[in-house]
């Protein structure tokens, strides 16, 4: 089968947050680290998914771990940004759990997608993922001056889809962040995006508004996303908005069908599906310059 | 009019708050999903469902909406899930379906829902 699988490798050096899809040909992985660390995004891994947009979602993870581990610095860290599992049965995350231990990378941290909390509202992902965080399943930690932030907006789907933050975690939030200097970079990841992409699709988080007036105050923050399989980009004010590809398969582009859902697409077309993106983030002018090149 | 027990009550209409409430998951509270003590069953000597068809077909949507339309699509016709306009297994096996789900292809909901909710979807679908 084509590649289908794909990550982003985000660097983090000299007051640059830089963002790239590991590309196909291991162009990327030629190239030398630039940061101080570095990080890689994957998201919507679906493993359990069988239908005809990839019956073999297994393979295509494991390709996009191959892309993680041909990198010539391997990254501090892995983010997945949720919808590890298709239908949240303990043997998906069985064999995700097994898959992501051949990555050479530090550590992963998991934000929940809805398929992962669909039938037992996050029991099962919260017995593997949820020893580090807090009992809601958000979380913070710090990594060389960068403060990161696991939020969960899966729990409390509004209707229509939309994601949905909740009280509790933002007062937490609020909390988390009050602390902290106003220089300090700020990582937010999430699985529904926390930016009204497609409200009609429930692309989009409902609160999100208020989570993003908490970081305000601060120069630099980036929010993380996936869900909508396939990248996005907008920058508003002083946060840099990103969405990742899934490991899994494409969905169309909004109100470009009419409902969102496995797209099928010719695997020869798959990769022209995919793309290269570049997000360089420049602290101090607050300036984004983004790039987007087609993989195929 | 006869009370709506709590489960129900929530998913009114007039009470989107509650219904926000419910729906809110607490791991730690909990330790997850719904309590045993959130399972709504029917009191001793009344009848399996004690709510009229149209309760439950409002309760089931908004369930519907929630749970279900992820796959099955907002409007029911479906998606990567089958379109549940005009069905004809019978009420006790889409109750079935719903709580143990088909493998590979469907979640099972039977440790999220209640009995109630469950007969709430099915009046929800066969109401298409």
């Amino acid at each position: 089968m084509a590649w289908a699988g794909t990550g982003v490798l985000w660097t983090v050096g000299g007051g640059v947050l830089a963002s790239r899809i590991l590309s196909p040909s291991g162009a990327w992985a030629a190239e030398p680290s630039r940061g101080d660390f570095s990080f890689v995004q994957i998201s919507d891994s679906h493993i359990g998914f069988n239908k005809p947009a990839n019956t073999d979602v297994i393979g295509t993870l494991q390709q996009a771990i191959a892309r993680i581990n041909a990198l010539p610095q391997a990254p501090d860290f892995i983010l997945h940004t949720g919808d590890l599992t298709h239908l949240s049965e303990p043997e998906e995350f069985d064999t995700l759990d097994q898959l992501l231990k051949t990555a050479k990378t530090g550590q992963i941290f998991f934000v929940p997608g809805e398929h992962d909390v669909i039938s037992d509202n996050g029991k099962e992902y919260m017995a593997r993922h949820g020893k580090n965080t807090t009992d809601g399943g958000w979380f913070s930690f710090n990594q060389r001056g960068v403060h990161f932030i696991g939020l969960v907006n899966v729990l409390n789907i509004a209707e229509g889809g939309l994601g949905r933050l909740g009280e509790e975690q933002l007062a937490w939030l609020k909390d988390d962040v009050s602390s902290l200097s106003s220089s300090t970079p700020i990582v937010v990841f999430a699985h529904v995006p926390l930016w009204a992409i497609y409200p009609a699709w429930g692309w989009g988080t409902e609160d999100a508004e208020r989570a993003l007036g908490y970081l305000k105050g601060f120069g630099s923050v980036t929010v993380l996303n996936g869900h909508i399989h396939q990248t996005m980009k907008k920058v508003e004010g002083n946060v840099t908005f990103h969405t990742a590809m899934s490991t899994a398969f494409p969905q169309p582009k909004p109100g470009a069908a009419p409902k969102p859902g496995p797209m099928k697409v010719d695997p020869a077309i798959l990769p022209k599906t995919l793309g290269i993106t570049e997000v360089n983030y420049i602290e101090g002018n607050h300036s984004l310059a983004l790039v987007d090149a087609a993989l195929g | 009019m006869r009370p709506l027990p709590p489960v129900l009550r929530r998913l009114a209409p007039w009470t989107g708050a509650l219904l926000a409430i419910y729906l809110t998951f607490n791991f730690g509270a909990t330790g997850a999903g719904s309590s045993p003590a959130e399972k709504l069953t029917p009191a001793a000597g009344t009848p399996e469902t004690p709510y009229s068809q149209s309760e439950l077909v409002s309760a089931g949507r908004r369930l519907f909406l929630m749970n279900c339309a992820h796959c099955h699509a907002s409007d029911a016709t479906g998606d990567e899930g089958p379109d549940l306009h005009g069905v004809r297994k019978s009420e006790a096996r889409l109750a079935a379906l719903i709580e143990n789900g088909v493998k590979g292809e469907m979640p099972k909901f039977g440790a999220k829902l209640s009995h109630t909710e469950v007969q709430a979807l099915v009046a929800f679908i066969r109401s298409l």
